[in-house]
């Protein structure tokens, strides 16, 4: 009787603590996609020359490593691409959305400073919220988006970092109030993963991942 | 025989209502109904939180219609992962007639191409701009801003996307089957920039 007793308030405690959890990992924060074989788990990106600039280099990039020991079930490596360097498999892509070569169309607006791709395993684009193959983040290498903040390789860090953040399946705040880390700012929580670049006219956009980011990725992945 | 002509007329009216649909992206008769909704949207941009940045940032601010028929251009990218051409966006193409002008060199009777990324693709409704489809008839408030990028040229686009698009009080918008929106003009209600909407509201005559 008594370990039925204790095996029923086991159940009450555990039942409490994972909403407790699921508080934070609010339904619209996080894409409902998932990756074939748990690529997350080893997340290779691959920055390709094109996206590699005076402004936009390896420290800018490697920025990424700040979603790192969040979850146990997420890592990332940042592999700097060198002329001539074989393939290496695996390895998601990292493009200058301006279009890098002739093969590469400008497909951003001067205002864009990102976006991430998502497709099956035949190829094919697809949602944020199907079975994800294979990933890869298109980012702003012109400097002058970025010039209207004091620290430049900061705004270009916080985009990378907001960019790979859609690659592990967070998404864009929801504006709700009545959310927890929600409250100020219009009901949207300091976050990393807000739009924008974090200026004193954002006060909602934040440089690096905050307690919401983190609860998000927790949600989503696990601790 | 009544009921052998019944059928005969709802198989001619399927007919005429499917061919209406399909081929050419003509869609503006049609409520995109039976498409699956695939959202690609997740752009991190600069976006405005005030009327006065908006304003300085478009070159056009109109009252305008959708004049045409909406065009869409689909854009392959060859992707080294797959090694294979792939389907990296659709942009759509529609006119707007200029009704009134606030700001920038046109004047009312003017049309601008205007520019956003969605498009139909292996019975998808490709979303990517947060705004919903321009429809032929529609009216809305405009803040254009002209478009740098090659594939683009020459065409203008709202100025950061759903920031630069609202809607006319005592306007009805058409049921598109893809939101409950479509009288904000976008899929998810918190894309609507309240706000700046309000500031609007105080400032513009939009009667």
């Amino acid at each position: 009787m008594k370990k039925r007793v204790i095996a029923f308030l086991s159940c009450i405690v555990v039942g409490i603590l994972s909403s407790a959890q699921s508080v934070y990992a609010h339904n619209g924060d996080v894409f409902k996609g998932s990756y074939v074989l748990d690529r997350q788990k080893n997340l290779k990106l691959r920055i390709s020359m094109s996206a590699q600039t005076s402004l936009m280099n390896r420290e800018v990039y490697e920025s990424a490593l700040k979603w790192n020991d969040i979850s146990s079930n997420v890592h990332i490596t940042v592999i700097m691409e060198t002329p001539g360097m074989p393939s290496i498999a695996d390895t998601m892509g990292v493009y200058d959305g301006r279009g890098g070569n002739l093969s590469e169309p400008d497909i951003f607006e001067s205002n864009q400073l990102g976006l991430t791709r998502y497709y099956d395993s035949n190829g094919k684009r697809i949602s944020r919220d199907g079975k994800i193959s294979y990933a890869e983040i298109l980012v702003n290498t012109n400097a002058a988006i970025y010039d209207k903040l004091l620290n430049k390789k900061e705004a270009a860090s916080m985009n990378f970092v907001h960019e790979t953040g859609h690659v592990l399946m967070l998404a864009h705040p929801v504006q709700n109030p009545a959310l927890d880390y929600h409250k100020y700012n219009g009901g949207r929580p300091y976050a990393v993963m807000n739009q924008g670049l974090p200026t004193y006219g954002y006060p909602q956009v934040a440089p690096n991942p905050t307690s919401h980011d983190i609860c998000c990725l927790q949600g989503k992945w696990g601790v | 025989m009544k009921k052998i002509f019944l059928i005969f007329l709802i198989g001619v009216l399927c007919s005429l209502t499917f061919a209406s649909c399909s081929g050419d992206y003509s869609k503006d008769t049609c409520d995109f109904s039976g498409l699956e909704f695939s959202d690609w949207g997740e752009t991190n941009r600069l976006f405005y939180t005030n009327l006065d940045d908006l304003e300085k940032d478009s070159e056009i601010i109109v009252i305008g219609t959708f004049t045409d028929d909406t065009k869409q251009e689909e854009i392959y990218q060859y992707n080294s992962h797959f090694q294979k051409d792939i389907l990296a966006t659709i942009i759509s193409t529609n006119s707007i007639e200029v009704l009134n002008v606030i700001k920038g060199d046109v004047k009312a009777g003017d049309t601008i191409p205007v520019t956003q990324d969605y498009g139909i693709s292996d019975n998808q409704f490709i979303a990517i701009s947060r705004l919903t489809p321009m429809l032929k008839g529609d009216t809305w408030l405009f803040f254009l801003s002209e478009n740098k990028s090659e594939i683009r040229k020459g065409k203008y686009s709202c100025t950061g996307d759903n920031d630069g698009r609202y809607p006319l009080e005592n306007f009805s918008y058409r049921k598109t089957a893809l939101t409950d929106n479509e009288d904000l003009g976008v899929y998810n209600k918190e894309d609507f920039r309240e706000d700046i909407y309000k500031e609007i509201l105080e400032k513009y005559d939009l009667g």
